[in-house]
This record gives C-alpha cells, sequence and structure tokens, in this order.
C-alpha cells in the first residue's frame, strides 16, 4: 500500500516537473527570440536613419567646407559609416540572418537589392569621407559622391530598407502570435496534466488513504474491544483468585480445612484459567505475524500427535477418537496452523461432549480431491445454538459456559490461522452434535 | 446497619458465587442466599409463585444468555416493576458500563470484584 502511494505520488511530482521544465525550455527560447527580433528591427530601422545622416554630413561638409564644426561633423560622418556598415554586416551575417525569410533575403540579395544598394552608398559615402578627412578642402571635390548617394538613395535605398523594416515586424508579429500560442498550449497542457492527475493519480490517492483510515479505524477499534475483553478476561480469573485466596487462608485459620482445601481446587482451577487465557492471547497476536514456512507433513502423524496432546482433557477417556486419513500422501502445509486448526475442533468435541449421550466420540477426517484437501470433525457433543452460529467464529464467543472454561478465542484464532494459509473453516449443525470442517489448497 | 433477610446473587461463573456465598454468609449469617446463574434465570427466580421478593440483588454484568444489562431493562426497564436494591458486582471497570447501570434508580451501588465483607459493609443502600 505505501509502496504504491510513494509510486503513484512520484510519478505525479514527476509530471509535473517535466511539464514545467518543457515550459520553461520553450519560454525562455521565445523570449530570447523576441529580443534578437527587436534588436534586429532596431538595427534595421536605424540604416534608414544612418544613410539619411551621412548624406546630410557630406552635404554639409560639401557647401561649408572648414566651417568651426567641421571637425566634429568629420568624426560623426566616420562614426555613421562604421555603424552603418557593422548594422550591415550583423543583418546579413549576425543576429539578422535568423530573421532573413524568403521575402526579405529576396528584398536584400536580388539586383538592386538592399545589400547592393548599401555596398554602393558605403562606398561612395567611404570615398567622400577620405577626400574630406585627408583636406579640409577636399570637401569641395565630393559632388561626384554626392550624386553617387542621392542615386542610391533615390534607386530605393530608402524605400526597400522601410519594406526590410516592415517585412520584418510582419515576420516578428507572426512570432509572436506563435510564442502566444505556445505559451497558451503550454497553460493548456499544464491544466490538462493537471486534471489527468487529479483523476487518475489524487484522486485514487485520496480513496486510497480514506480507505486506509477506515481500515485504521476499523482495526483500531477492534483492538480496544480485544483490549477491553481481554483485560475482562484476565482480571475475572484473578479476581476470583483473590477471593479464594482470602477464604484459604481464613478457613486455615479457623480450622475448616475441608473448605480451605475446596477453595485451593478452585484457585488451582482458576489460574489454569487464567492461563489458558494468556496462551490463547499471545496465539491470537502470534497469528498476527508473519507465517511460518510449509512443510510436508503426514495427516495421520499430526492427527496422532493432536490426540497426544489432549489426553490430559477432563472427560477424554469418555470419548471415542477415531482418524480416517483417505489420502496418505504427506502434503505441504504450514504445520503449526493445522496443528491449532484440529487440536480446537478436537478439544472442542471432548470440552462440550453431551453428558447424556451412550456413548460420546470425535471422528477426524481428511480427504483430498485434486489439490483440494479437507479436514472434518465430526462429534456427537452438544452442538451449538442456532441462535449463536453466526458469530462462532468471532472473538470472545462462549456457548456452554458452564460445560467448560474457555477463553473464548479458540475458533477465532482458528478462522485466523486457516485465512493465514488460504483456507477456509465452517460449521455445520447435524443431527446430534456438531460437524467443523477446514478446506484449504495443497498448492 | 442493614441486614438483609434474603439475597439473590446473579453470577455464571461458579468460582465467584462460592467466593459470594461465604462472603454473604460471613456477613449476614441469617440472610438466605439463593444463586442464579444468569439474568433469565433471575428472571425465573424472581417470578417463581410465591417467592418472597429479596431485599438485595447482586448482580454480575458479564454473563451468558442474559447478562447484567440486559437483567436490568427486562426486569425494571420494560416492566417497571418495583424491584429491590441492586449492587453490581462485576471485574468490569468500564465507565460505560458503570455509565449503563447507573440510569437504573434500583441500582445503588458498584463492586469491583472479588467481593469481601468490607465491600458489603460499606456498600450504598440508595442511589
Amino acid at each position: 500500500m505505501e509502496r504504491r502511494l510513494t509510486g503513484r505520488y512520484l510519478f505525479a511530482l514527476g509530471l509535473v516537473a517535466a511539464v514545467l521544465v518543457v515550459t520553461y525550455v520553450l519560454i525562455v527560447q521565445q523570449d530570447r527570440q523576441q529580443r534578437d527580433a527587436g534588436y534586429v528591427i532596431n538595427i534595421a530601422g536605424m540604416q534608414r536613419m544612418l544613410s539619411q545622416r551621412i548624406h546630410l554630413l557630406i552635404e554639409q561638409l560639401h557647401v561649408r567646407p572648414g566651417d568651426t564644426d567641421a571637425a566634429i561633423k568629420v568624426y560623426s560622418l566616420g562614426a555613421a559609416i562604421e555603424r552603418m556598415q557593422d548594422n550591415h554586416r550583423e543583418l546579413t551575417e549576425g543576429a539578422g540572418v535568423a530573421f532573413l525569410t524568403q521575402d526579405i533575403q529576396a528584398r536584400y540579395f536580388e539586383q538592386d537589392g538592399v545589400d547592393e544598394l548599401t555596398t554602393q552608398f558605403l562606398a561612395a559615402a567611404r570615398t567622400a569621407q577620405s577626400k574630406i578627412s585627408s583636406n579640409p578642402a577636399g570637401a569641395l571635390e565630393v559632388d561626384v559622391e554626392l550624386t553617387e548617394l542621392e542615386r542610391v538613395q533615390s534607386e530605393g535605398l530608402l524605400p526597400k530598407l522601410d519594406a526590410v523594416v516592415s517585412a520584418l515586424e510582419q515576420e516578428i508579429a507572426v512570432r509572436v502570435q506563435k510564442s502566444i500560442d505556445l505559451k497558451k498550449t503550454c497553460f493548456i497542457a499544464g491544466l490538462a496534466v493537471l486534471i489527468l492527475e487529479a483523476l487518475f493519480v489524487f484522486a485514487p490517492m485520496v480513496r486510497m488513504i480514506r480507505e486506509t483510515l477506515v481500515l485504521y479505524a476499523s482495526a483500531n477499534n477492534a483492538l480496544r474491544e480485544f483490549s477491553y475483553r481481554l483485560s475482562h478476561n484476565l482480571r475475572a480469573p484473578v479476581a476470583s483468585a483473590i477471593g479464594l485466596v482470602s477464604i484459604t487462608q481464613e478457613t486455615m485459620a479457623n480450622g475448616d480445612h475441608d473448605m480451605a482445601r475446596d477453595s485451593i481446587e478452585r484457585l488451582s482451577g482458576a489460574m489454569m484459567r487464567l492461563d489458558k487465557q494468556i496462551s490463547d492471547s499471545i496465539a491470537a497476536l502470534k497469528s498476527q505475524e508473519s507465517l511460518p514456512d510449509p512443510e510436508p507433513v503426514h495427516m495421520q502423524q499430526l492427527f496422532e500427535t493432536v490426540i497426544a496432546k489432549l489426553d490430559h482433557l477432563p472427560g477424554f477417556d469418555h470419548v471415542r477418537v477415531s482418524t480416517h486419513v483417505r489420502h496418505e500422501e504427506p502434503v505441504v502445509i504450514v504445520r503449526s496452523y493445522v496443528e491449532q486448526i484440529v487440536e480446537n475442533f478436537v478439544s472442542n468435541a471432548i470440552k462440550y461432549q453431551d453428558p447424556n449421550a451412550s456413548q460420546s466420540y470425535v471422528d477426524i477426517d481428511y480427504d483430498k480431491q485434486g489439490d483440494l484437501c479437507e479436514i472434518r470433525v465430526r462429534d456427537n457433543g452438544l452442538g451449538v445454538p442456532a441462535a449463536h452460529r453466526g458469530q462462532l467464529f468471532e472473538r470472545f464467543q462462549r456457548f456452554h459456559p458452564h460445560a467448560a472454561s474457555g477463553s473464548g478465542l479458540g475458533l477465532y484464532l482458528v478462522r485466523r490461522c486457516a485465512e493465514a494459509i488460504g483456507g477456509t473453516v465452517n460449521y455445520k449443525a447435524v443431527t446430534e452434535g456438531s460437524e467443523f470442517s477446514f478446506v484449504f489448497n495443497a498448492s | 446497619m442493614h441486614h438483609p433477610q434474603k439475597v439473590l446473587l446473579v453470577e455464571d461463573n461458579e468460582d465467584d458465587q462460592y467466593i459470594g456465598r461465604y462472603v454473604i454468609k460471613k456477613q449476614w449469617p441469617h440472610a438466605q442466599i439463593v444463586v442464579a446463574k444468569d439474568g433469565l434465570h433471575a428472571i425465573e427466580v424472581l417470578e417463581e409463585a410465591g417467592m418472597k421478593p429479596p431485599d438485595l440483588i447482586l448482580l454480575d454484568i458479564n454473563m451468558p444468555r442474559m447478562d447484567g444489562h440486559e437483567f436490568l431493562a427486562a426486569w425494571y426497564g420494560e416492566r417497571g416493576l418495583h424491584i429491590p436494591v441492586v449492587v453490581i458486582l462485576t471485574s468490569s471497570e468500564q465507565a460505560q458500563d458503570k455509565q449503563r447501570t447507573s440510569q437504573y434508580s434500583c441500582v445503588s451501588d458498584y463492586l469491583i470484584k472479588p467481593l469481601t465483607q468490607d465491600n458489603l459493609a460499606t456498600m450504598r443502600w440508595a442511589s
């Protein structure tokens, strides 16, 4: 039970952990792509601005070479050209490659595409920069480059850059939508896993726990009842013994030896009942422990052992005990359990013999059909009153308290032993007396 | 000091019957002692024609056929008849046994076995 619960619980935890890990990996991947997309859009947009700035700076230096800001403008021009060159490389070879869809590739790499126009634009800008940097007066000689820059711009660098940015935006919008869809899918998958776990893992677990609690509560109640009955059954003979000892002491002091002897005899009986009660209680507790190993047993031998153990019982001599073993082969069984079952059946038959019967008897019969074995113990004793037959194999049941003493645990123990080895015990009322049987499977 | 003329001892255990007879006789030498082996037998004894009712019933709880609770319910609870003083005599110290018997006004005391002369000398005669 505990292993099954732990297994299920670990499985459920593993499933939740797997869903969380997959979701985390997917979301991180999506976030990185979005971060890259933002960066690519940013540099694509920047290219447009840089081309205009480069053109403007060269134009200003051309119109007013050597003005007070010329040095700064020359520096800015160089930085803008470098930046545009880096951006172009990033878009065509770096992070931008991931976003080069077929449409964007066509806009970049077709004839007179962004790649070619940007290269031409940068070449013209570098030539102009070179002339201006080497000689401030050289700014007056960049007409050709200005014309080239204007040609490239007019031939579509700016609108094509706009189109690329727009295409990138569309591509990124598609990817963002996919990311949203993915997160939605992860969320739904997570919920589905939780629902499945609730249905197939947690609900059965809760059911198992509830059933276990009911079992424990029932076992606890049974144990409480057992303890109460046991303490009462132990206390009763002890209380009798205390009273009897007191009477013995008084009668001995008064010289009434006959009564003292009678009290001592009764005291002995009370002690024997107490001993029997304790032995049966220990046996009841032992029957809940681990099962002894089975061994091959000859039934006739087992019956003889049992009969020998019972020959001291009062009334044994008045009962004719006979055995009928119809199958001689040894059978593999838990010897001590079967012995206890047979012993209990036979001792009951002796204790509860009918004093009015002309000849009391106990017949012990063993037969085997295939793997099915049956031991039957039949007697012509007092039998069991019909009203009590339903509780026959329950704890603390005594039906003939005046005929003999007992702990009331005997037949309960018989049932426990039989069940422990997969057998059943039954009672059958017969015309005169009782028939108890124990059926078990030899395999 | 009470001196009952007749005591009914309702007890299934033969040793406890023996102790009961001895102790009652010692405490009240002139009392007549009648023994019933269970609740059903006690009712038979009480219903016996011309039977002089006992002054005291010493009643065990755990008995076959009809236990002490069933006897009280049958004789007192259901019939509502006036019955003599009942003193419970048991080895059960369970609170629920004591509580169940205390609902009957005829039950005056609850003694734990074994019965002694001290018990009889000091027991309550009215609840």
